[in-house]
Parts: structure tokens; sequence; C-alpha cells
């Protein structure tokens, strides 16, 4: 290897140093001065060319795959719902003016209603949550207005925005020892105490929240107790502005 | 089901999927996004670049399953879709000089001040090649294929960028760099 070799090769793939390049450098001291000069050249170019990157990207691009992957799931509108709850035999509600919706054992049902039908995959456990559902969870409750909470002690299976109640909300599928507890923000459904009820062998628990009604819905056998602390604070964080 | 023990759970591959995208954009997202940076001199359409980059690598997911070939997928779709959308021209607003792309926070060392600016009024013709390299650390042979040269183009051009850095700051004679 000739001089005008060695800088050659140092400038085009710095990176990739071979043992001739090395033997030439430590034989000539014209070129091994070319070497250090060309490393520090490197070391700045490394530096420079990493400008920085605006805060939260990572977090964006996530939520946008999760969204996008979340599409099919999602119940779009009142008349929608209205439809399918009908098919599936809450036939009395769809028959009724929406007003009537506002009735606090109607959403109940409605509810539990929900959580058996519109999400296919119905009431299986199948994997912990992972960050990034709890990027796409801290999406979905900005866009509803709360500012959210601790997410990091719920494990998050899945997140999605629903609306079983007309408005559209948040509904989250979290991970508990003896399945799956659902907790749907549901805005607009106001209510002034919290309401325990069974439906339908399910347990269902109707909170007040800032913006209308928190529910806690699972079957009989998860241990609401452990959950009911965490679930609200993450989703009872200031109301946004 | 027993009340004290925590249930294992198997994770389903939908699940595995989407922690193995997250890694994938935790991992090259940054230096994909400053590479998305040089090429348009624009956060907002970088970050669109990157974002369709992504929508693409996700539904190219099974193919992407070996990590060193994912970043050199990742920057050579990149510059595609950026060759897509704008063709030879850059996008509206990205040919301000390099001391007015708003980058907070920048190291003002004279000579990181020097090699920026160096870098930002480089030739796209040099300067992409270079931070394929320095940035997405790909062959020149990915080079190649990203920017349709043949490896030995790819890699004289970036031997000429180099030298072109390094007379702009003074560590070379000038421009006789057409030797190869
Ligand atoms: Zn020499
Ligand atoms: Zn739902």
């Amino acid at each position: 290897m000739n001089c005008l070799e060695f800088r050659k090769a140092l400038l085009t793939d710095p990176a990739r140093q071979s043992a001739a390049l090395h033997a030439h450098a430590d034989a000539c001291a014209l070129c091994h001065q070319f070497g250090l000069s060309a490393a520090r050249l490197e070391q700045l170019l490394g530096e420079v060319a990493r400008s920085p990157v605006p805060a939260g990207l990572e977090e964006r691009i996530l939520v946008r795959a999760a969204l996008h992957e979340e599409v099919s799931m999602v119940v779009p509108d009142r008349r929608r719902f209205l439809a399918m709850a009908v098919s599936v035999g809450v036939a009395a509600v769809g028959a009724l003016a929406f007003t009537a919706w506002r009735q606090r054992d109607a959403a109940a049902d409605l509810l539990v209603t929900h959580v058996r039908a519109a999400h296919p995959e119905g009431m299986a456990s199948t994997s912990a949550g992972t960050g990034l559902m709890e990027s796409a969870t801290r999406a979905l409750l900005l866009a509803s207005g709360v500012q959210p909470g601790p997410l990091a002690g719920l494990s998050i299976e899945d997140a999605w925005s629903c609306s079983p109640l007309g408005q559209s909300g948040v509904h989250l599928k979290l991970t508990a020892p003896d399945g799956p507890v659902h907790a749907l923000l549901c805005p607009g459904e106001w209510r002034r105490s919290v309401r325990r009820l069974i439906r339908d062998d399910m347990q269902v628990e109707l909170h007040p929240h800032t913006l209308g009604t928190l529910a806690l819905i699972a079957a009989s056998s998860p241990n609401l107790e452990e959950l009911r602390t965490p679930v609200l604070a993450a989703f009872q964080g200031d109301a946004a502005t | 089901m027993g009340t004290h023990g925590q249930i294992v759970c198997a994770a389903s591959p939908a699940d595995e999927r989407r922690r193995a995208f997250e890694g994938l954009v935790r991992h090259h997202g940054p230096d994909l996004y400053r590479f998305a940076h040089w090429l348009c001199g624009q956060s907002q359409v970088a970050e669109e670049l990157l974002q369709e980059t992504f929508a693409r690598a996700w539904r190219a997911f099974e193919s992407l399953r070996e990590p060193e070939a994912a970043r050199a997928w990742l920057f050579v779709t990149l510059r595609c879709e950026y060759a897509r959308l704008y063709g030879r021209q850059r996008p509206q607003g990205g040919d301000s000089p390099p001391d007015q792309i708003p980058q907070p926070a920048l190291d003002d060392r004279p000579e990181a001040w020097a090699l920026r600016r160096a870098l930002a009024v480089l030739a796209p013709e040099y300067r992409e090649p270079l931070l394929l390299q320095v940035l997405g650390g790909l062959s020149c042979d990915e080079i190649g294929t990203a920017l349709g040269l043949t490896p030995q183009t790819a890699a004289t051009h970036i031997f000429r960028a180099r030298r072109r850095l390094r007379a702009a700051l003074g560590e070379e004679p000038g421009r006789q760099d057409d030797e190869t």
C-alpha cells in the first residue's frame, strides 16, 4: 500500500480499517499524522451529522402505527353501534330514543354488550401490555381531553377509541391475574356517585369522572379491588385544557 | 384459576410483532430522522418521510427480521420515498442556509460550526452517500443501490465528500479531488 492508497482508503471508508492500512501508518510518519487528523474529522462529522431529534418523535411514529392497526376494531359511530346492539339482543334499548341511553341500567347493559360484542377476541386474555400500548393509550386519553395519569403500573393489553354510549371515549383492556378487566371512559354520561352492579354475570362499576363516567367491567372472577385505584388514577388526571 | 400466582401469558404473534416494531423505531428512528432532515432541510417533511418509511416497514415486517439488514432497508426506503415525492428538487424552503435551519442546542465550537456549514453546502451527490455511510452505516454496495450508482461511483463520491469537508476545515490543500 502506498501513501495515496492509504489516504484514499481512509477517506472512503474509515470504519473499515484493514491490516495493510495499519501497517502503512506504522511505517509512514506523514500518513500516521494524516490518520490522526482523519480520525478527528470522523469524530466531529459523527457529532455534527447527529443534529437534535424533535421530542416525542418515536412515540408519534408508534402511536400512528398502533392506531392504523386498530382501525378495524373501532366502532365508529352511534348508528353502527345501535345496529349492533339490536342484533345482539338489546333490542329494547334500540327502540328507545337516545335520551333513554342516559338511564343508568341501560348504560350498564350497553357497556357489557359492548365489551362482549364489539371486540371479537372477547374475554380471552392473550398477553401483557407493551410500551407501545402505553403510548397509544396516552394519545387516546389526550384526544379525549384527559391528561393521562400514571400508566406504567397498568398492564394494558389493548386500547381503542370507542363510543359505546354515543360519545367517543377510550376503552382499555387490562391484563389481571384472573382474566381481563375493561376500563371504559364514557364522556357525557354524568353521574354523582359510584354504582356497582352485576349484569349478565359481569361485574360493572360506574365511577363519576370529570368528563362523564368511567366504567370498570370484568367477568366474575377478576378482583377489581387491586386494579381500581391505579385505573382511576390513570383516567382521573386533570382535564386537559 | 389460582388467585395468588401471576399468570405468565405467552405473547401473541401480533403482540410480538408490535414489540419488535417498537424496537425498530426506537433503535433506528433518531438517525433515520437526521438523515431525512439533511435530505430535505425541514423537520416536518423529515418526520413525514419517517412516518411513511416506518409504515412501509410495518407492512414489510416479515422480511425485516435481520437487524443489520433492517437498518440498510430503512435508509434505502427513506431515500427512495424522498426521491418519489420530491424528485431532484428539495421541498419548498429546504434550501435555507444551514445556520437558518432551526436546530436547537447546536454545538457552537468553531470547527463544528464550520463542518456543519460545509456539510450543508456540499452538493447532494456527495452529501447523501456520505451521510448514508456516517448515519446509516451502509456499505458502498448498499449506498450504490440506494442512489442508483455503481459501488465504485458511490465510493468515489464519498471520498470526494470527505476531501471537500477537510478542505473546508483547512486540512486539505484544495479541490484537487478529481483523481480517483
Ligand atoms: Zn504514507
Ligand atoms: Zn370498545
